[in-house]
């Protein structure tokens, strides 16, 4: 008896029974992690949608209350300048191949320099004692650039590198005293522009005093230069002008009317060749020693090579370049509406490159072009949090020191591949309104 | 006896309804979860479109100052990445908005006030396309040769454009040959409602501002004929998901499709 009911007692399942249960512990155990790995990837998703947009909006929000106000007298000086590092048409001071900063290509490294009324722009002196002294006018000269950088470590070390976007203001005191003066001494024989104050007018940095707010107190150091190692560094590369992250290129297309007659029957006069209407918008960009990314057949042929290719650039423009008469025809671009070093900006023209003040105009040819910069689109790009961790990684393992230039991969192709796969691109349309918009 | 029953029933197991009902109500659980995670997301997609909106606005309103820079998409045009035609070139178009270029070319505001005269409705509402696009098509970022990938560009820059399609259709082939990131914006622009009460016509005879206010329906009068040096103009933001009208005149969009992310007053200047 006491046999018979432990033997009922410990009856456990029997083998269906534990099949059946199995079988459906399997089913609903994939169904759980199939769904969770979706959830997880879209989580991953969403994250790098809002970290990278909040990254983007930094820049682009800024960026746009800088241009809006953007100050360009029409008084025929230089009011806002664009430099486009190591490129052989850069100003003195830029053109060294140690001006890159880490693998990010020329083109999408621009420095851009202007002056404007920043809503946040200091208003007080940096004084610890009180009261504290209000400061005097509103123009701000303003820079923006690309550096590398680590949040965490001390100069020179190459852990956590990560690149970002700096904005530099310049109190408006400290702009009326120095900045200013630079622009207004310009003459059309002797032309200045702002990287003549942002660098200094000799072909190294100079030091410069200006007020440091994050430190309250004046400081003298050099305002811009190339060295990404430096300590401390020069004030552009200061980690409180820091305002977003993991943006590997900042493209500008400077959209602009034009002056020039759309219809003149004088061969080699000034006039558009494309036959554009002077009220259309045409852009004038950056140009890129990129092989796919060049601007001539089966490039980039948003803008005006003379190479172009009838029937196989226009079939490809992805910019509002020209319209239908201009293309598949025999019509010559405009050599310059793209610009390779630097890219000088007055009220009603625009000085590409080596276009210079001093050279006289002639019935067949002006020194510049009769454009009137009327907005400019921002693209950036920003790379998700996966992608940084691994490029950071890669930076790690190749074993880099950090030189002038930053960390680099060894393989420039592994840091192509990560910017394909993990960079997102944010866009925006800002009107100069302070050049009549547009 | 007493022994072997307690014994028993302090060792019996459970049941296979037991166990398959507590995983039951477990999976439900989970699913549950998931659902509220899947809302989540859904707020997230939503605030990207609202972003996305809000980016389209600035270049909307840009486009509207320079119209001459809106694009004129149609089964040909937009099917290609040439990009030749501007809404006040197209043959459909440049009769009524820009009729002498050569002799007496259009100003800025004449082409967006021609364009949106009519646009006293919702219903007769202008339809615009906002989107970014790529400057490279996708297949330039690449080259793959059997299982290698080569990388060709280190960026992709993006600009914003405007365009009016053909008949309001802005279909998948176009956003491909367009390089088209994210999705596209439908917009819909009428006339605000803020124009009702204005005595926006010019009486032809006397060259003065009309007596009779504008009552919110009707055309309004050719652009110099308009008084005001101003139209307000209302932009609603759909996100586009590639359908196409469905009613039987083609005029609209279905109601489900017509829940606008963002709604925005705009003012065009002379």
């Amino acid at each position: 008896m006491k046999s018979a009911i432990s033997t009922i007692s410990r009856r456990g399942f029997t083998l269906i029974e534990v099949m059946v249960s199995t079988a459906i512990m399997i089913v609903i155990v994939l169904a759980v992690v199939t769904i969770a790995s979706d959830t997880f990837k879209a989580y991953d998703r969403a994250v790098a949608d809002l970290t990278t947009q909040s990254e983007g909006r930094s820049v682009l929000d800024a960026m746009e209350g800088d241009f809006q106000s953007a100050m360009i007298r029409p008084d025929g000086r230089c009011w806002m300048e664009v430099v486009i590092p190591t490129t052989a048409r850069s100003p003195s001071g830029a053109t060294s191949s140690s001006s890159k900063i880490g693998d990010i290509q020329a083109a999408d490294q621009p420095i851009i320099m202007l002056f404007a009324s920043p809503p946040d722009r200091p208003r007080w002196a940096p004084s610890t004692t009180s009261p504290r002294v209000a400061l005097k006018g509103d123009v701000c000269a303003i820079a923006y650039r690309i550096g590398q950088s680590s949040p965490f470590d001390a100069p020179g070390d190459p852990l956590q590198q990560v690149y970002g976007v700096y904005r530099t203001i310049i109190d408006p005191e400290n702009t009326f005293r120095e900045a200013i003066p630079k622009i207004m001494e310009s003459t059309a024989a002797a032309p200045k522009s702002p990287w003549n104050y942002w660098f200094g007018d000799a072909s190294s940095a100079t030091a410069r005093s200006f007020a440091n707010y994050s430190d309250i107190k004046a400081d003298s150091r050099i305002l811009l230069d190339f060295r990404q190692n430096a300590d401390p560094p020069c004030w552009t590369l200061d980690q409180s002008n820091f305002i977003a992250s993991n943006v590997v290129a900042m493209n500008f297309t400077f959209w602009c009317t034009s002056s020039l007659p759309d219809t003149s029957t004088v061969t080699g006069a000034r006039t558009d060749p494309l036959k554009r209407p002077a009220q259309l918008l045409r852009p004038v960009i950056a140009e890129t020693t990129d092989t796919t990314f060049k601007f001539s057949a089966s490039g980039y042929p948003a803008a005006y090579s003379a190479s172009i290719t009838a029937g196989t650039d226009s079939n490809a423009a992805a910019l509002r370049w020209t319209d239908n008469k201009g293309v598949g025809g025999a019509k010559t671009p405009h050599p310059y509406d793209s610009f390779v070093g630097r890219l000088r900006i007055h009220s009603d023209r625009i000085y590409p490159d080596a276009l210079s003040s001093t050279t006289t105009p002639s019935a067949a040819a002006l020194p510049y072009l009769p454009y009137t910069l009327k907005a400019i689109e921002v693209s950036i790009t920003v790379l998700t949090p996966e992608g940084s961790k691994e490029l950071r990684a890669l930076q790690k393992l190749d074993g880099n020191t950090q030189s002038t230039q930053g960390v680099t991969l060894k393989n420039n192709a592994s840091y192509r591949r990560i910017v394909n796969q993990y960079g997102r691109n944010y866009t925006r349309y800002i009107r100069l309104l302070g050049n009549g918009g547009g | 006896m007493k022994s072997s029953s307690t014994l028993s029933s302090t060792r019996r197991g459970f049941s296979l309804v037991e166990v398959t009902l507590a995983i039951g109500i477990v999976g439900m659980a989970i699913l549950s979860l998931v659902g509220i995670l899947g809302s989540t997301f859904q707020q997230v997609d939503d605030i990207m479109q609202t972003n996305r909106a809000l980016s389209g606005v600035t270049r909307l309103i840009g486009a509207l100052d320079n119209p001459r820079s809106i694009v004129y998409l149609n089964s040909t045009t937009g099917a290609t990445s040439a990009n030749t035609v501007y809404i006040h070139q197209a043959a459909a178009y440049k009769t009524a908005l820009d009729p002498n270029p050569t002799t007496s070319p259009a100003t800025n505001f004449d082409i967006s006030y021609r364009l949106l005269k009519a646009a006293d409705t919702s219903a007769k509402g202008v339809w615009f396309y906002v989107y970014e696009r790529k400057v490279l098509p996708s297949s330039s970022e690449t080259t793959v040769a059997g299982d290698v990938v080569t990388y060709n560009v280190t960026s992709n820059p993006s600009v914003m454009e405007v365009a009016i399609c053909e008949n309001d259709s802005f279909p998948p082939n176009f956003a491909t040959a367009r390089n088209v990131v994210g999705t596209p914006m439908r917009v819909r622009l009428s006339i605000s409602k803020l124009l009702i009460g204005q005595r926006c016509a010019i009486d032809a005879t006397t060259l003065e501002p009309s007596s009779t206010a504008w009552t919110g329906t009707g055309t309004l009068p050719d652009s110099n004929l308009y008084a005001l040096a101003y139209l307000p103009v209302v932009a609603e933001f759909f996100p586009h998901d590639y359908s196409e009208k469905t009613n039987a005149s083609k005029t609209g969009f279905t109601e489900r499709e017509e829940t606008p992310v963002l709604v925005q007053n705009i003012i065009i200047s002379r």
